[in-house]
């Protein structure tokens, strides 16, 4: 929640170390704005996210959780984005199933040279969450 | 604080015989002896400092040594009484599959969160009830069956048979309890009792709020958790839990049941800890796999069966490694070595045994032949339910 007691999605980000988190520096470096909602954990590949990881962050307390990854064909590991993707499907196939709305997770692919975009998902991703909700309350 | 002397007590009538140690499936495959354990813990004025120090994980909680105990010492509730203190302050166990299950049961138990058993795993041509006295309880079944997609079990059939069987044998429309959360056994016997709690709370209460007088559980360990864990937390409960076989193989005797068709295969059958040991129930599945005889269905039994059965080699998850795989291929080369097909009653067994089945082997020679299911997928289709 904000001073004005607007609330603030806690979002946390899963970025891939080659694309997503780079993305994310532009972002920074080029001074593009997006809220302040999200919490990044970097890991090497988008393929390491595993159903359970979006689980224990819904576990602790987020709101809504980004992955961001190379683009397909671009994944420095080759395939890791393709077996994220696999993953993400099923993830939100369990989400449904536990009754909590879908939309509260986004898989975007986000390139080193899309500072832009990244500020963008965000955006979009935080807009999106305040529009369904605090998770514990929902 | 743990508190040693409820723990002591629960061992303290062992007289060191090592019966348990020679008999339990995990010292075959590892150095780990129950009754060392127990030895140690007696004979140490800190007990904290030795269930630190031994392989609390290592126990499937199989209940073998039990059944064999000349002094009917529990130890595998010994250990989940163990593992229950020692959560308290912060001990984990070795969860698998990065903890998926202690942590969609940990989001389950929020109060918010109501899940909801998909479409595909409800048969389109019955008529299900809300309130009623017979139910049918899926527990976790579906997010299972989400994550466990590419290891060739058919989850749905498991949820869709069982309401099939059961719609075609009552007078009255059954109840399915579609927003049932999991039992609970897993985070039980992880240590998380508090988890484990919630989660009983809201089962029973959505129980209760239909009415319903008895509970039919198509899963071993969904079975023993209602019956004998939330029989221990709330007293005595308003409704009765039945395994599906059970239910059914009273229904056999009364004559209600009817095979037909022809189903030629050989199969044979797996007791599942939580159902044969933890539970007394060995006859009630043999029962109705000798009555499908009468179609053709050949019936063997392994060598190692009732309370000398194997474990699948995994409980709640925890402590899955090459060690317990070993004894996975072990029970899977007896069942080849039996017949084509391995029913079995519970889905933790069915997930840990198409998991060994179907992982990547380095050659042919590795390769193991035998299909492994559910016995209500098999019930029904000898009822002539599946093709209808
Ligand atoms: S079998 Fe029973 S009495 Fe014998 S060592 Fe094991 S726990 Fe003790
Ligand atoms: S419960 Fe099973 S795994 Fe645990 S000590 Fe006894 S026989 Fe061994
Ligand atoms: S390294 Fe970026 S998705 Fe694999």
């Amino acid at each position: 929640m904000s001073e004005k007691g607007e609330f603030v999605p806690r979002i946390v980000a899963f970025l891939c170390n080659w694309c997503g988190y780079a993305g994310a520096d532009l972002a920074g470096v080029s001074r593009f704005q997006y809220p302040a909602t999200i919490r990044v954990i970097r890991i090497m590949c988008s393929g390491r996210v595993q159903p359970s990881f979006i689980l224990e962050a819904f576990k602790d307390g987020a709101d809504g959780v980004l992955v961001c990854g190379c683009h397909i064909g671009d994944c420095h590991y080759i395939s890791g984005n393709e077996y994220a993707e696999r993953r993400f499907k099923k993830t939100q196939k369990i989400l449904s199933i536990l009754g909590i709305d879908p939309r509260r997770v986004r898989l975007e692919w986000v390139s080193a040279a899309e500072g832009m975009k990244f500020s963008q998902v965000v955006t979009e991703f935080t807009e999106q969450l305040k529009e369904l909700g605090p998770f514990e309350a929902s | 604080m743990i508190t040693d002397i409820n723990l002591k007590k629960r061992v303290s009538y062992c007289y060191q015989c090592g019966t348990c140690s020679g008999c339990c499936p995990v010292s075959y495959t590892q150095e780990f002896s129950p009754r060392a354990i127990i030895y140690d813990l007696l004979n140490n004025p800190h007990p904290q400092e030795i269930l630190k120090k031994n392989n609390l994980l290592a126990c499937l909680t199989c209940n073998y040594c039990l059944s064999r105990c000349p002094q009917n010492v529990d130890f595998g509730e010994f250990i989940r009484a163990a593992r229950t203190e020692m959560f308290r302050e912060g001990f984990r166990v070795e969860e698998t599959h990065d903890c998926f299950v202690s942590n969609f049961s940990n989001i389950m138990a929020k109060e918010n969160v109501i899940p909801k058993l998909p479409k595909d795993y409800i048969p389109t041509n019955v008529q299900l009830a809300s309130k009623g006295e017979i139910a049918y309880f899926p527990g976790c079944l579906a997010v299972l069956g989400a994550y466990f997609d590419d290891i060739g079990i058919d989850f749905t059939q498991i949820a869709k048979s069982s309401i099939l069987i059961l719609d075609k044998l009552l007078d009255k429309p059954l109840v399915l309890l579609e927003n049932a959360k999991c039992c609970g056994h897993d985070v039980l016997w992880q240590g998380d009792y508090e988890t484990f709690k919630k989660l009983a709370e809201y089962n029973v209460n959505l129980i209760k709020k239909a009415g319903v007088k008895l509970v039919i559980t198509s899963c071993a360990e969904g079975y023993r958790t209602m019956k004998k864990d939330y029989k221990e937390l709330f007293g005595e409960l308003p409704f009765e839990v039945k395994h599906i076989t059970q239910f059914l193989a009273e229904e056999l005797e009364k004559g209600n049941l009817k095979f037909k068709g022809n189903i030629s295969k050989s199969v044979t059958y797996h007791d599942p800890c939580r159902l044969g040991r933890h539970m007394n129930e060995y006859d009630a599945p043999r029962k109705l796999l000798k009555a499908m005889e009468e179609i053709g269905v050949k019936f063997h039994e392994m060598e190692r069966i009732r309370e000398s059965a194997l474990c699948c080699g995994v409980s709640a998850f925890n402590y899955c490694n090459d060690f317990t795989k070993a004894i996975r291929v072990d029970r899977l080369k007896e069942a080849e070595r039996t017949a084509d097909c391995l029913l079995t009653t519970c889905s933790k067994c069915q997930i840990h045994f198409n998991c060994t089945l179907t992982e990547k082997k380095s050659s042919e020679l590795e390769r193991i032949n035998v299909e492994v299911k559910d016995i209500v997928t098999i019930i029904a289709e000898a009822m002539g339910l599946l093709n209808e």
